[in-house]
């Protein structure tokens, strides 16, 4: 158990799919585009038929849970938590590319490279560590991501009760408490 | 590709006739920054080039040309003695009378409207001559699904404009992956070709065909499809567009009244490739 857990708050509420988000983590740890490989996904889902049609919106990357499944089931130790700030990383020198992470995550997270070995989002860790904000943090056009310790962002969002997805990994991210 | 300077690095002035006629000054806040040069200096610097850089006033500069062009237009009753020192001084400078209400002339002095008869026209000669409606009334002159090219081209195509690109720019392999130009088509209509969401499709008219796949989305009423304009043709040897540049299906004729563009009056088909 982590200190300080960093994670996401995210109001789908005023997310526009713009995928900024997506291009900017791309962009940011310089995942090639002929690779179809996507450290954070925009999915946006239908419902209804006009004039009552609706579009949802979900901004996903890691959820850097309190409970990693990837972490459990990594036969290599590649995977692990950080103490200082919760961040689930990857170690590439130890990962064997088995996916036995890929298969443990609930939300489909891990991706893997070329190379074989599985890579994800990282919280942006270096930019991070020096105060700075992350790529999709920086980039979101709606207010809907934000990133940091989940204490300070439910401080922050408080006016929108935030609670943490439920889920059995405990995943980090927060949303508005629904009406 | 020359960089040009922003309109913060460099002075103007705009003229804004919506609430009320004013002049703003556009006040430079930076020196241009890296190697940008302003429009005004690299058209000196051609004109110096073509030998005619007297002519163009090459040694001028901004503020140089804004108070020549106000002292040109000084004789204009509405324009009045705004010199550059008073813009520069005022930054909002009112010229005309505050509140402007149009047509006050017309209505407290009795000067004619600028119509032909002097007066508002509700009924318009001018169209009369040219054969068109007098009155403001709706031509059903293209096609439409009302359209004898209805018969064979039963659905109406628009275009709208993406979120992720500019026109042809900006949509880049990255952008491109993420919105690929897909044809909308409602669930119905798709229903009745036969066509299944990630169907290749063949959309087409008599002016051309474009082949995409199809996206299918109740964002769209039934008897419409739509697909994002901006994407640059791509022909293969057939002749067939694959890159989604819509302008493939649209009509070139302008309209006769005010001379628009009509190409969201256009009809096709989609069929299963």
């Amino acid at each position: 158990m982590s200190t300080t857990q960093y994670g996401f708050y995210y109001d789908a509420g005023r997310c526009i799919g713009c995928r900024a988000c997506v291009f900017a983590c791309k962009d940011r740890n310089d995942n090639e585009a002929g690779e179809s490989l996507y450290w954070r996904t925009v999915t946006t889902v239908e419902s209804g038929t006009i004039p009552n049609l609706r579009l949802s919106n979900q901004s996903l990357s890691c959820n850097h849970c309190a409970k990693p499944a990837c972490v459990a089931v990594c036969p290599s130790k590649a995977l692990s938590k950080r103490s200082e700030d919760g961040i689930v990383v990857v170690d590439t020198s130890k990962c064997i590319g088995c996916k036995a992470c890929g298969a443990a995550c609930p939300y489909g997270v891990p991706q893997y490279g070329a190379d074989g070995k599985m890579q994800k989002c990282d919280l942006c860790l270096d930019d991070v560590k020096h105060g700075h904000k992350t790529a999709c943090d920086s980039a979101c056009t709606g207010d809907a991501l934000y990133a940091g310790p989940l204490n300070e962002l439910a401080r922050t969002w408080a006016k929108k009760s935030p609670v943490l997805l439920a889920g059995a990994t405990h995943p980090s991210l927060l949303f508005p408490k629904p009406k | 590709m020359l960089p040009a300077t922003t309109v913060f690095e460099g002075n103007d002035a705009g003229y804004y006739a919506q609430a009320g006629h004013a002049v703003v000054y556009s006040e430079k806040c930076i020196e241009p920054m890296y190697e940008c040069r302003s429009d005004l200096d690299m058209w000196a610097a051609v004109a110096i080039r073509l030998g005619v850089g007297a002519d163009f006033h090459s040694d001028w500069k901004d503020v140089d040309w804004m108070r020549e062009t106000l002292k040109a237009s000084s004789n204009s009753p509405q324009m009045g003695n705004l010199t550059l020192e008073r813009l520069q001084k005022e930054k909002v400078v009112f010229i005309g009378p505050r509140p402007f209400i149009p047509f006050q002339e017309q209505v407290k002095q009795g000067k004619p409207f600028p119509t032909r008869s002097g007066r508002i026209e509700l009924y318009s000669r001018t169209m009369e001559e040219k054969g068109l409606p007098p009155l403001p009334t709706y031509l059903d002159n293209f096609e439409n699904p009302r359209h004898s090219a209805a018969k064979k081209y039963p659905l109406a195509i628009c275009t709208p404009h993406s979120v992720a690109w500019l026109h042809s720019r900006s949509n880049n392999r990255w952008v491109n992956k993420l919105y690929p130009t897909d044809v909308f088509m409602n669930p119905t209509d798709a229903a009745q070709r036969k066509i299944k969401a990630g169907d290749n499709v063949r959309i087409f008219n008599d002016r051309g065909a474009i082949e995409r796949k199809a996206k299918v989305s109740e964002r769209v009423p039934a008897g419409v499809i739509a697909m994002h304009q901006g994407v640059w043709f791509k022909p293969g040897a057939d002749g067939v567009d694959r890159g989604g540049g819509v302008n493939t299906l649209t009509i070139d004729t302008i309209d006769r009244v005010g001379g628009a563009a009509t190409y969201n009056s256009v009809v096709v088909e989609v069929k299963k490739v």
